[in-house]
């Protein structure tokens, strides 16, 4: 079998819409935010949790863990997030990035996902009584 | 007023011992003064642009990603760090984090 080169990664324009999508999830959700993309170490789901786990504030975080070769897609969410962002929103993430990814559109479906679960986890408005 | 200088343009013709000159055609001109040149512009334009363009393509889901790691708002250390996460820490936080899988 003739090995296949490897591409050239996100374009400086896909990483930057990526980190804007990151950015305004973030200030939408008030959560933070990663993206990993790559190869998993083992078994996708346990090595999405460790890097879950690795990072600064993983209870106020949001994993999304991608490995384009093996087609696997990976959304963890910390203990103060899942308050926000149950499971079954992450699922409809899921499934928009999964048909995105299908269309071929990597960094879209990215983007997407991120901006789809900031606005599940959007804490609804207070609405002050005192005001007349 | 030359002439009553004595002074006259001079006129020489091309010396007969000297070899005669190939006839150079318009086409011939054409060609190596505007064809070759710009046959060459448009070389090196290419040359130039079109790896540019294929990088700013990006990476679509069909392509192979290989061994590359990419982090967009998380520090790349955690890559490494994952690996020192005890496994007693990881089993206390998958009881209470959320999340979903998925494959394309």
């Amino acid at each position: 079998m003739v090995p296949v080169a490897a591409g050239d990664g996100f374009s400086p324009e896909q990483r930057r819409d990526i980190d804007r999508a990151i950015r305004a999830a973030e200030t939408v959700s008030r959560y933070e935010f990663s993206v990993y993309v790559g190869a998993a170490e083992g078994e996708p789901n346990a090595f999405a949790r460790r890097l879950h786990a690795a990072l600064v504030a993983p209870h106020r975080s949001v994993l999304v863990m991608v490995d384009p070769d093996a087609h696997s897609l990976e959304i963890v969410t910390g203990t103060a997030v899942r308050r926000d962002l149950p499971d079954e929103s992450v699922r409809l993430a899921i499934a928009t990035m999964q048909s995105t990814f299908e269309a071929g559109d990597l960094a879209g479906g990215i983007k997407r996902g991120v901006a789809l679960l900031a606005d599940a986890a959007r804490k609804p408005e207070t609405l002050h009584s005192d005001q007349p | 007023m030359l002439g009553s200088l004595g002074l006259a343009p001079a006129f020489a013709d091309t010396p007969a011992a000297w070899p005669q000159q190939p006839h150079v055609s318009g086409w011939d001109y054409i060609v190596v003064l505007l064809l070759i040149p710009l046959g060459v512009f448009v070389l090196v334009w290419l040359v130039i642009t079109v790896p540019a363009h294929r990088r700013s393509q990006g990476q679509a889901t069909g392509e192979p990603w290989g061994d590359r790691r990419e982090w967009f708002g998380g520090p790349r250390q955690s890559v490494d760090a994952a690996d020192e996460v005890t496994p007693e820490a990881l089993s206390a936080s998958e009881h209470e984090t959320g999340g979903a899988s998925g494959r394309w």
